[in-house]
């Protein structure tokens, strides 16, 4: 059984080396997530690029409607793009979007947070945390049918505010902006309240007994003491609501006008309804201009509000 | 079926067997038994048994009795998947990505042209639809394929103005009453917000052109460029480009949107009691009308075609013959009321008489129809972009 020993010893051997080695620690630990990364992240973000460039694109060859690369690059997708005022329009709108989403989610969050977190005991608290996560059970797109039924001038909304006479009839926020953003801050608050959460539940108690001690007031207490700890916890979940809100489209198309067109849907319409070649390569071009503009809203973000980024 | 194709596979092997001389000592030629064998192949063939097992139909929302449909899949053991569009955007683009695989798919005749001409359609064999004799003269060999080497008749309609009676004190008699946003006075104008285009570019450009007296395949610039402006114009008055399961469901009740650019057998679907599933045949919705303007309006021929890159094509043609019987066709027309020309002569008279669903000669040269040509298309398209993101 030589060959067998050898092999025990070299699997020894390389547990040894594992050990040792933090630069094989560091592939084996890291090679399954970067494989996932390149493969769906990068890989679509390439040929998005060589889409908006023109370079990647579908002809007719001999009667058959081929995809064919072209060797040189077109810089026209992204100037009729980044010329049309129309267009920016969109990219307006989302920010417009994405900044209410996340101030509002905030305002929602924040107390709700503190409270869980600062009020509750340890029952309660788990209770309040699962009464949080029920409703993620349920599919997105049925809680988002639930809103546009609660919110239809037909619904049970309208029919309480018109039969307790604060309304002549049926109310008249489904397809406008207003339903948007209900649905909106509705769908993405849980991704704000629980880093906020996350980091509340592990404030010191003291140190706002300490504040209240020395003479600040209630105000003074939340401005120069808790928000100043919580921070990164705000930090976090601003990030995670701002950006998959810049990129909505889903909730837009079922709960919004035709006025509701952010840059999601602009490009949800290019690759779904419009297609290729056109279709891919203009829509490639905006997700690319969205890149940038997440990346640099971020930059911004960090730059102007700073601090460490806590994720829980 | 898989009885009765298992029958014929232990027929096969008997005769077969009796050919290879089971019996005493004979054996047969070999030509002997390829011609069995072609006999037998001939046989499976005529009772369409050699089908594939997947057909994947890729269909408009409400255009065919989907329980039929199931039946014919499960009689004869095919696995059936069948998706919707709602526009012939999403078709088309879906046909050029290719990612996806479908056996039928059922284009406006406007736009088949491009199809063919960008090699995204295969010829349909019709030896193997003899139904097609049950096609209407005059809906073959028309326009966009004059010789039907690549489609079928499937069905045809209009695109005009359905609107719920019951909220308007006035008839929809023209394209004005939703176009024409600068007088106040208008009917757009006084119920803002109460009003929807379809989510399809062709066809609302087509109903602003029509409005605004052009021709419906203008590549003018000036003219476009008005097509596109009265149309953003128009948007701060619309609810929203919704499409046939949104309107059909919103226009009887009439709280959210009352006045809806839409396809007549959707609002014939709407006016009489209709599911996809069965055959209902009394009036709903008798509220709900549907008009074609007085300028005119877009007269649309969808038709049957199957893919190049279809996998399944025996079943495709299979289905098709099927579809274009006349009896089955009748019953697609009697559930979700639109006219397949095959069986319009086992249709009830009460549905053929009715005008949504069966357009009134009188106002046949008041309908319009265009081949797009991709040029064309891709014009469009862009100033169509322009009217979506303003």
């Amino acid at each position: 059984m030589a060959e067998g020993a050898d092999s025990v010893v070299s699997l020894e051997g390389l547990i040894g080396r594992l050990r040792r080695s933090r630069r094989l620690k560091l592939i084996l630990f890291l090679s399954p997530g970067l494989t996932v990364l390149i493969i769906f992240f990068f890989s679509p973000f390439i040929f998005s690029l060589l889409f908006s460039l023109g370079m990647f694109t579908k002809t007719v060859v001999d009667g058959v409607s081929r995809w064919v690369f072209i060797p040189y690059p077109e810089l026209e997708y992204y100037s009729s793009f980044l010329t049309s005022k129309s267009t920016l329009n969109s990219v307006f709108q989302s920010i417009y979007y994405a900044s209410v989403t996340t101030l509002g989610t905030l305002l929602l969050s924040f107390p709700m947070a503190y409270y869980m977190a600062l009020k509750m005991d340890r029952g309660t608290k788990n209770i309040a945390l699962f009464l949080i996560f029920l409703p993620f059970w349920i599919n997105f797109l049925i809680r988002v049918y639930a809103i546009k039924f609660i919110i239809h001038p037909d619904g049970p909304l309208s029919f309480l505010l018109v039969s307790i006479g604060v309304l002549d009839e049926g109310l008249r926020i489904l397809g406008t902006d207003i339903a948007v953003l209900i649905t909106m801050v509705y769908s993405y608050m849980i991704f704000m309240l629980l880093p906020v959460y996350g980091v509340m539940e592990k404030l010191n108690r003291e140190y706002i007994e300490a504040a209240y001690t020395l003479g600040a007031t209630p105000l003074k207490t939340l401005l120069r003491v808790t928000i100043p700890i919580v921070k990164p916890g705000i930090i976090a979940g601003s990030l995670l609501v701002f950006i998959p809100a810049m990129g909505e489209f889903i909730i837009p198309i079922m709960v919004g006008g035709g006025r509701s067109y952010p840059i999601g849907r602009l490009i949800y319409d290019q690759f779904i309804r419009i297609g290729p070649p056109l279709g891919f390569a203009y829509g490639s071009a905006a997700a690319m201009v969205y890149i940038v503009l997440i990346v640099v809203s971020t930059y911004l973000y960090f730059r102007f509000v700073g601090g460490e980024v806590r994720l829980v | 079926m898989s009885s009765r194709r298992d029958f014929l596979r232990v027929a096969v092997a008997g005769v077969a067997g009796l050919a290879l001389g089971g019996v005493a000592g004979y054996y047969a030629r070999q030509d002997e038994v390829d011609r069995l064998k072609g006999k037998v192949e001939e046989l499976l063939g005529r009772v369409g048994i050699e089908l594939e097992e997947d057909f994947n139909l890729f269909n408009w929302t409400w255009y065919a009795n989907l329980e039929l449909i199931e039946e014919w899949a499960s009689e004869n053991n095919i696995n059936l998947q069948i998706d919707h569009y709602e526009s012939n955007d999403e078709l088309v683009s879906e046909l050029e990505l290719g990612a996806r695989q479908y056996d039928v798919v059922v284009p406006s005749a406007s736009y088949i042209p491009t199809l063919i001409e960008r090699g995204i359609l295969q010829p349909i064999d019709l030896d193997k639809i003899p139904n097609a004799d049950n096609i209407p003269e005059s809906f073959m060999g028309r326009e966009w394929d004059p010789d039907n080497e690549y489609t079928l008749i499937y069905s045809y309609g209009t695109t005009a103005i359905a609107y719920n009676e019951e909220k308007l004190d006035e008839e929809i008699t023209s394209w004005g009453d939703i176009f024409d946003v600068e007088n106040p006075d208008s009917i757009i104008r006084r119920h803002s917000g109460r009003v929807t285009m379809l989510p399809e570019s062709i066809e609302v450009m087509d109903a602003a052109a029509i409005y605004l007296g052009y021709p419906i395949d203008t590549t003018d610039e000036n003219q476009l460029e008005d097509i596109a402006n009265l149309l953003i114009a128009q948007k701060d008055h619309l609810y929203g480009y919704v499409g046939t399961e949104e309107y059909m469901e919103e226009l009887p009740r009439g709280s959210l949107f009352y006045i809806s650019q839409s396809w007549n057998g959707d609002i014939a679907g709407v006016i009489w009691d209709s599911s996809e599933r069965e055959v209902k045949m009394s009036i709903l919705n008798p509220h709900v009308k549907y008009v074609i303007p007085e300028e005119g309006a877009v007269a649309w021929f969808d038709n049957f075609a199957i893919p190049a890159n279809a996998e399944n094509i025996e079943n495709a043609h299979a289905f098709i013959n099927w579809f274009l019987d006349p009896v089955i066709s009748a019953i697609h027309t009697m559930t979700v009321k639109y006219p397949f020309p095959a069986g319009i002569k086992y249709v009830p008279e009460i549905i053929r008489n009715d005008q949504t669903i069966f357009i009134p000669e009188s106002l046949y040269d008041k309908l319009y129809w265009t081949i797009l040509t991709p040029e064309l298309e891709s014009l469009w398209q862009q100033y169509w972009q322009r009217v979506q993101t303003a």
